[in-house]
């Protein structure tokens, strides 16, 4: 299998605080693969380690063949890498329209972003009507969706997703877990952080257990729907 | 001290107006380089007083070698943005994490370019010839003509910034990296460039300000340092890092300035301005225009 | 332990270090002539001016730009009651103490009580400062404007005449050594704990139980006093009280001073200024422009290199980096 991605012997850390140990992951072309484990044991971490965004890691990260530990967050994402973050992080004084433009890469030509920001409009009707408001004026979920948009603009290669259905209700989950069914079906590899496994499992093709900021499982999707596994490392 | 309230003729009205807007405008020119660096980068720019008297001395210089003001206004402006964008890339970027570093940092590069101005040109004020000489009649008042042009400018620039931050995608990109830069950079905005951008057009703002002004209050090494002060006042009244704020707050403390003649000795009106200002940062810090979630 | 060793210890441990200094600094008037003598006088005072502005920048982390004004206070206390009423120059101190006092408070209560953050603190005493400066020079009436107040000297105590220069020097620096030990013992006991821990971490500070908004206050007034002393010494050396006193560039001189010496490090901006203030007079002689565009350039250096000043550089190299 040709990887797209390896996490090499990642250590991550804070401040003076360790927070992962010796963490390894690979994640091939087109490859769905989830990250599970209970909050604050380091998922996050790994991602943020992954485009850069840390104060201090040890561990190699190579994308396509080359090895971007070192290089800039933003020349990382230019790599066609996208990166939802788990809080969401919409421009509250930008328009709906203005964070997918500021997302859109420089490189594009003015038809080409038209063109993705239609199909992000197409594939996210709310934000299509609410084209013109500002950010900080959207529910919560349709912050996800903008989210989500913003790293479809960039028509990336691979998807970094951090709890895309945390802290939505219920009924918006549904809504979001339909997007995600449709986004990994797509000729892209996706990365997902989540707790909620039970939601996940359908989607995923592979998936690793993380406890601890240590990687302590790894399989398909059928090995990781054990009740035992999951009972240790996921119920709170 | 205080004076009968004399009634003015239309033309005496007119002249104070428009001293008033022109004095706001050259304030206004200083006020906005320093808005944008400050609004940015949270960085209080002590050395861009520096820069303006850099900006009137490199025009003056310039326009008397080569006898056009304005190849020695463009020239100063593109060789002071030079020298910002040298110092930004050698030293500051690195101390914008540490605003207390930041501000002794460009306080020392402001003691050093002025008194190496001084140095070489002594301390006595020069003149530059204006491009347009000569005066206008304006409701029966004649008024010079460099002033207009200072106001003409003055919009000019205030429009064009304006629609720089709010139509363009550096606009844009200004606008995230100020809000919160971990963001802009997993959108791909390269954010330290955006810090340098925005640092080499505050230091041409600057230039434009010192050249521009030269021929009305002649140049001197402490020029921009004294604009500096009101220009900071501004920049708080009007909300720091709003550029609309500071725009009109320059223009209020302009028509202040001058219509407060009639009444109080300048330096009174000056006094009064400044402890207005420390009300302001008191009871009002970010001002009328100041934007919560960006300067906290 | 080798002698050199011993003796280190013996000096470092107990501070008594601190007398060579000081016996240098008595001994001076011996090995030296007028001249330098009284540049060494402004010299001492200046230091002490410096150590005053450590407090509030070094200890608490309260940037101001005002220093000058409240040195200008003290100068004008003692040039306006021996000036303008003919009293007595010794009544000038106590004037300089409680004017300062009070302006201090009344200026630094509310941004302090508010919690004005760093920027905000820097505009509002650089405001305050050009405040002074400017009423100063437009209030003729009451301060004599850009001519100051003047002429005065220094009176005759127990019949020793303070007028003369080496007399002078023995007054300023036997003040400065009492007014700085007097802080140096204030600063070296639990308040300096206290205040040193406020500037590390306010919000913990807090959670322990003190009060650090007073505790910053208190710095605040007495750095503002200790700069009015000064001011109130120095101006029988210049004999006459002028906005040049209060001016922008003061407060420019004693922040690099400060920031060479090494912030929160006590004795560093007293030699920086003190050493600075006589290489100055020196380098007059030579390249009479070229002292600001120097400690511009120093300052530059130590800023973006040496951010730990003097003391630090002093003390990595102590410690054999």
């Amino acid at each position: 299998m040709s990887e797209l991605l390896s996490v090499e012997d990642l250590n991550a850390y804070y401040g003076e605080s360790q927070i992962l140990f010796d963490v390894s992951i690979d994640v091939g072309d087109n490859d769905v693969v989830g990250i599970f484990g209970r909050n604050g044991m380091g998922k996050t971490t790994l991602l943020d380690s992954i485009v850069n965004r840390i104060d201090r890691k040890t561990g190699r990260v190579v994308y396509d063949g080359e090895d971007i530990s070192e290089w800039e967050t933003h020349d990382i994402i230019r790599e066609k890498i996208a990166y939802v973050p788990e809080d969401r992080e919409i421009y509250p004084a930008l328009t709906v329209r203005e964070n997918l433009e500021l997302a859109a890469p420089r490189t594009i030509d003015r038809s080409t972003r038209e063109e993705r920001l239609d199909y992000v409009f197409e594939k996210f009707e709310r934000l299509g009507e609410r084209e013109s408001q500002r950010g900080g004026t959207l529910s919560g979920g349709e912050q996800q969706m903008l989210a989500i948009g913003r790293a479809l603009v960039t028509d990336p290669d691979l998807l970094l997703l951090d709890e895309p259905t945390e802290g939505l209700a219920p009924t918006i989950i549904d809504d979001v877990i339909e997007i995600l069914e449709e986004l990994v079906t797509e000729d892209r590899a996706v990365l997902i952080v989540e707790q909620n496994i039970t939601r996940m499992l359908p989607l995923i093709d592979r998936g690793y257990m993380i406890e601890t900021g240590r990687i302590v499982a790894d399989g398909d999707a059928d090995y990781l729907d054990d009740e035992e596994l999951q009972d240790e490392y996921l119920t709170v | 001290m205080m004076y009968h309230l004399p009634l003015l003729t239309s033309s005496e009205f007119a002249t104070y107006l428009l001293n008033g807007i022109s004095q706001g405008m050259i304030i206004f020119l200083v006020a906005s380089g320093l808005t944008l660096i400050f609004g940015l980068i949270g960085l209080i720019n002590f050395a861009h007083g520096a820069l303006v008297a850099l900006g009137g001395y490199g025009t003056l210089l310039i326009a008397d070698a080569t006898g056009s003001f304005w190849l020695g206004l463009f020239g100063a402006i593109a060789l002071v943005a030079l020298l910002g964008l040298v110092l930004e890339r050698s030293v500051l970027h690195r101390v914008y994490e540490r605003p207390l570093l930041g501000f002794l940092g460009t306080f020392g590069m402001y003691v050093v370019i002025e008194e190496l101005i001084s140095f070489q040109f002594g301390d006595q004020a020069r003149q530059i010839a204006s491009p347009l000489p000569g005066y206008v009649s304006f409701m029966g008042a004649t008024y010079p003509k460099h002033r207009l042009l200072i106001i003409a400018i003055g919009f000019a620039v205030a429009l064009g910034i304006g629609a720089l931050l709010s139509y363009t995608r550096l606009g844009m990109e200004i606008h995230a990296t100020a809000t919160e830069s971990e963001t802009a950079e997993i959108l791909g905005v390269d954010s330290a460039r955006v810090y340098t951008l925005t640092f080499v057009i505050g230091a041409a703002l600057a230039a434009l300000a010192g050249g521009l002004t030269g021929p009305v209050t002649s140049v001197s090494p402490g020029m921009g340092m004294s604009y500096m002060i009101l220009a900071f006042l501004v920049i708080i009244v009007g909300g720091m890092g709003s550029f609309k704020g500071s725009f009109l707050v320059s223009l209020i403390v302009g028509q202040i300035t001058a219509f407060g003649w009639l009444f109080l000795q300048p330096t009174y009106v000056r006094l009064g301005v400044f402890v207005a200002a420390m009300v302001f940062i008191l009871y009002k810090p970010r001002g009328f225009f100041g934007k919560p979630e960006v300067f906290e | 332990m080798s002698a050199v060793a011993e003796l280190r210890r013996y000096f470092t441990e107990t501070k008594r270090w601190l007398l060579v200094p000081v016996l240098l600094l008595a001994i001076l008037p011996l090995v030296t002539e007028q001249y330098f003598l009284s540049i060494a006088t402004q010299a001492i005072i200046l230091g002490l001016f410096a150590i005053s502005v450590d407090i509030a920048l070094g200890y608490v982390g309260l940037f101001t730009l005002a220093p000058a004004a409240f040195f200008g206070i003290g100068a004008y206390s003692v040039a306006k009651l021996v000036v303008d009423y003919g009293s007595s120059y010794w009544l000038g101190f106590p004037a300089a103490i409680v004017l300062a006092v009070v302006i201090a408070v009344l200026i630094g209560y509310g941004p302090i009580k508010r919690r004005i953050g760093l920027v905000y603190f820097v505009l509002f005493t650089l405001a305050f400062g050009v405040l002074v400066h400017d009423f100063t020079y437009a209030t003729t009436w009451l301060t004599g404007g850009s001519n100051g107040l003047g002429y005065l000297t220094a009176p005759t105590l127990f019949g020793i005449d303070l007028s003369r220069t080496v007399p002078y020097y023995y007054f300023a620096l036997l003040a400065v050594v009492v007014v700085a030990g007097l802080l140096y013992w204030l600063l070296s006991s639990d308040y300096g704990d206290v205040l040193h821990a406020t500037r590390q971490n306010e919000v913990r500070m807090r959670y322990l139980g003190y009060d650090t908004d007073r505790e910053k206050l208190i710095a605040w007034v007495l750095s503002a006093t200790v700069s009015s002393i000064a001011g109130a010494l120095y101006v029988a050396t210049v004999n006459v009280a002028s906005p040049s006193l209060m001016a922008f560039s003061l407060t420019g001189e004693v922040t690099i001073w400060v920031v060479i010496g090494g912030l929160g490090t006590f004795f560093g901006p007293f030699l920086a200024a003190f050493g600075l203030t006589i290489f100055e007079s020196y380098l007059g002689a030579v390249l009479p422009e070229g002292y600001l565009l120097i400690l511009g350039a120093l300052f530059i250096v130590f800023v973006f290199v040496l951010p730990d000043g003097l003391v630090g550089l002093l003390q990595r190299w102590r410690d054999g980096e």
